[in-house]
Formats: structure tokens, C-alpha cells, sequence
């Protein structure tokens, strides 16, 4: 058997090298310190997105809507782009080829998102914290270390059962140090690295989106002041008081919800992000915040800007206002 | 404003001017409705017509210029993303050898508990 095997001191010795080696890999961590503060930035950026989309909406809404009065009051021609592309086969077609213009004028198309670079790198972000917290490795190391003792007991080996229990203290105290440093020095290195990209691009980010923004509430300001309050001035119904009041309110809520001081929050909150990771004792209890008061802001832009694409109630006729 | 701006300068000018302007022909139009000034609502609403989408036609353009600042920043960022990933990619591999080192101790236990039944 010695031949065959080195036996069981010398192999249980060979075991405690390689797991000694390995061990430094392993054990008890908390990247809960920075882990939360992650998911808030990426939270953050979800929510921007989904308030761009919304003023996306909200904007190609009323244009379209202008796009159909402006054709109809001028009793515009409707015309098929290129009908053929209208009856193509199934596998040929793409959208958008069946398409029609009136007096020549194509309908509004919706603004591609400005966001996509940024939604991806927050979610390498949170990968880098979220699918390689230590918890499965603290329970890997914690099953080492039981092994290490089985190791040492199956020896019959008093001086390595002895040596043990150090032995797995230092691993868990050294062991996912390594595994946090590691995650730290990717979030440092990548944040330091975007950041000014991040801060150029959500200037540019702001530009689109408050013209978007301002486009929106322009056509409402145009159907508010050209069609609803004029045909009430006409009418004096009840009806077309509510649309008047409706647009009103909806302008209202747009005017006070701008989203350029929102999103210059969420450079604020990377500029944020970059500092404190890079501080030696890491907190992001800062970043958490300031994610969640950005969240709040950001919602309020989206709501607003719905309310923007709601259309407003129509007029009945005959309804005269009390 | 210019009539065909150029440059995403010129275009934020012209916007900015448009909109001022818009913004007070809206004002006059808003006062004329308060006073129940019919003609003047309906010569003001179809300036407010023609400005507004003279704006939005601009608002479109900038919109559009930007994309392309937008676009080259985003690679950019993509790089540094690209290179993030990179990294966790390492990581994974370490957490795999973790897991071999944990499963060639249990193979070393079954070993050492052969020998000590044999």
C-alpha cells in the first residue's frame, strides 16, 4: 500500500499544502459594504431609462397627434409609401416598410433610447457584486475546513488535528479577503474608468431628453392654447372645460417635474459612486441614498410625462358648462 | 432664428430663441383667451402653429446630432464595460478552482478513509 500510496500522514501533510495555497481564496466576507450601494446606482440607472422611455413616448405621442390634426385640418392627402411593401411575404418584411404620409409628411417615429450603454455597464456592475458574493464560497470554505479536520482525524495524527482549528480561523479571516479585494478593485478600476465617459455622456443624455421633454409639453402648450381653450371660449360646455383643465393639469405637472436637474443627480450619484469606492474603508451608505432620492425624482419625471401623453378627454356637444 | 442651422451650436441658439419667442406669442394668445378676444386667438393660435412645429422640427435635429455624441460615448463605455466583464470572467475561474481544491479534498478524504479500513 505505501507504494501505491504515500500514506496517511504524508498525504493528509500534501492535502493541508494544497488547501494552504488554495485557502487565501476563501472564507467569511461582507461585500455587503459596497453591494447595496451597487444595486442602488444600477437601480438608479433602470429607473432613468425607464423615465426616458416614457418622455419617448410622451413625445412621439403628441407629435403624432399633432401630425394627425395638422393632416386632417389641412384635409391632407393620405398616401402609401410603397404599397408593394405593404403585401410583402412573411420572412421579407421589416418593420416600419408598410408606412403612409399625409400631403407627403411621414408620421413621427419614436427617438431611439440614449441609455442602452449605460443600463449595460450597471449591470456588469451588479454582476460583479451580486453573482460572486462570498456566501457560497464561505460555505465551501466552511466544508474545506471540515474536511481539513477529517483529514487530520482520519490520520489519527494528534499534532495535525491540533493544527486544525488555526487552520481554519486563518481561513476564514484570510481567505475571502482576496475575493472582496478582487471585487473592489474591479469596481474601483471600472468606475474610475467610466467616470468621465458617464459624466460626458449624461450631459448628452440631458440634452436629448430635455428636448424631448420640452417637445412634449410645446404640443400640449399648442393643443391647450389653439384648440381646447378656444373651443371652450366657443362652446361653454362642461366637456370641453375638463379637456382644458385636463391639459392644464398635465402642464402643470411637466413644468414642475424638469428632467435635466434629475439627471444631472445621476452624475452626481456616479461622481459619488467613483469617490467612495475608492476611499480605503468603503461605505456606499451615500450612494444608497442618494440613489433612492434620485428614484423618487426620476418617477415623478415619468409620471409627469405620461400624464403629457394621456390624451385629453374629448368634447361632447350640447353640454353646456354650469 | 437662423434658418437652417448647422452646427449643434447654432441649433441650441436657434432653439433657444424659438422658444422664447413661442413662449411669448403662447403668453399674448393666453391673455387674448382671457378676454374673450376671438380674432386675435384664432391669428395667434395659427402662429402658435407654424412656431411650434418649426420648434419641434429643430427640437428633432438636435435630438438627432446628439445621437451621434451619444453614440461614440457609449462605445466608449462599452469598452470599459467589456473590460469590467473581462475581469469578473476571472473571477468565476477563481471561484472554480476554489470548488476543484474543494473537491480534491473530499477525494483526498476517501482516500485516507480507504487506507484506514484497508
Amino acid at each position: 500500500m505505501r507504494t501505491l500510496f504515500a500514506g496517511p500522514t504524508v498525504l493528509a501533510r500534501a492535502a493541508r499544502s494544497a488547501i494552504v495555497i488554495a485557502l487565501p481564496a476563501l472564507a467569511a466576507c461582507t461585500p455587503a459594504d459596497y453591494a447595496d450601494g451597487i444595486t442602488g446606482f444600477s437601480q438608479a440607472v433602470t429607473q432613468a431609462n425607464a423615465t426616458e422611455q416614457a418622455l419617448i413616448a410622451a413625445d412621439q405621442q403628441v407629435r403624432l397627434d399633432q401630425w394627425i390634426a395638422a393632416g386632417v385640418a389641412a384635409k391632407a392627402n393620405v398616401a402609401f409609401v410603397n404599397w408593394p411593401k405593404c403585401q410583402s411575404p412573411a420572412g421579407q418584411h421589416k418593420a416600419g416598410d408598410c408606412a403612409v404620409t399625409l400631403n407627403g409628411t411621414p408620421a413621427p417615429v419614436a427617438t431611439a433610447s440614449s441609455l442602452s450603454g449605460l443600463v449595460k455597464y450597471a449591470t456588469v456592475l451588479s454582476a460583479v457584486v451580486a453573482d460572486k458574493t462570498c456566501a457560497s464560497l464561505q460555505s465551501d470554505a466552511q466544508s474545506l475546513a471540515t474536511t481539513i479536520g477529517d483529514i487530520a482525524k482520519d490520520t489519527r495524527d494528534k499534532s495535525l488535528a491540533a493544527d486544525a482549528s488555526p487552520l481554519m480561523t486563518i481561513a476564514s479571516a484570510a481567505g475571502c479577503f482576496l475575493i472582496e479585494t478582487k471585487q473592489l478593485e474591479i469596481l474601483r478600476d471600472a468606475t474610475k474608468a467610466a467616470n468621465p465617459i458617464v459624466q460626458d455622456l449624461i450631459k448628452a443624455i440631458s440634452i436629448t431628453d430635455v428636448a424631448l421633454q420640452q417637445d412634449a409639453i410645446n404640443a400640449t402648450v399648442i393643443q391647450l392654447l389653439t384648440q381646447a381653450a378656444p373651443a371652450y371660449e366657443m362652446s361653454k360646455t362642461a366637456a370641453s372645460l375638463k379637456t382644458v383643465l385636463a391639459l392644464s393639469q398635465s402642464l402643470d405637472q411637466a413644468q414642475a417635474a424638469p428632467i435635466g436637474p434629475v439627471l444631472a443627480k445621476l452624475g452626481t450619484l456616479h461622481q459619488t459612486l467613483t469617490d467612495d469606492l475608492q476611499s480605503p474603508t468603503v461605505s456606499l451608505k451615500r450612494v444608497e441614498n442618494d440613489a433612492q432620492s434620485f428614484i423618487a425624482s426620476a418617477q415623478t419625471v415619468a409620471t409627469a410625462a405620461k400624464a403629457l401623453a394621456t390624451p385629453a378627454p374629448a368634447p361632447a356637444p350640447n353640454t353646456k358648462a354650469k | 432664428m437662423p434658418s437652417d442651422p448647422t452646427s449643434l451650436t447654432d441649433l441650441t441658439e436657434s432653439i433657444g430663441k424659438g422658444q422664447a419667442a413661442f413662449n411669448a406669442v403662447c403668453a399674448l394668445q393666453a391673455a387674448a383667451i382671457g378676454k374673450g378676444d376671438a380674432a386675435t386667438i384664432k391669428s395667434l393660435g395659427d402662429k402658435i402653429q407654424v412656431l411650434g412645429n418649426q420648434l419641434s422640427q429643430l427640437y428633432g435635429k438636435q435630438i438627432a446630432g446628439n445621437a451621434g455624441a451619444i453614440a461614440a460615448l457609449n462605445n466608449q463605455l462599452d469598452a470599459v464595460t467589456a473590460a469590467a466583464q473581462s475581469a469578473e470572467n476571472d473571477l468565476v475561474s477563481l471561484t472554480n478552482v476554489v470548488n476543484d481544491v474543494v473537491t480534491a479534498s473530499k477525494l483526498l478524504d476517501g482516500i485516507l478513509s480507504l487506507i484506514k479500513t484497508v
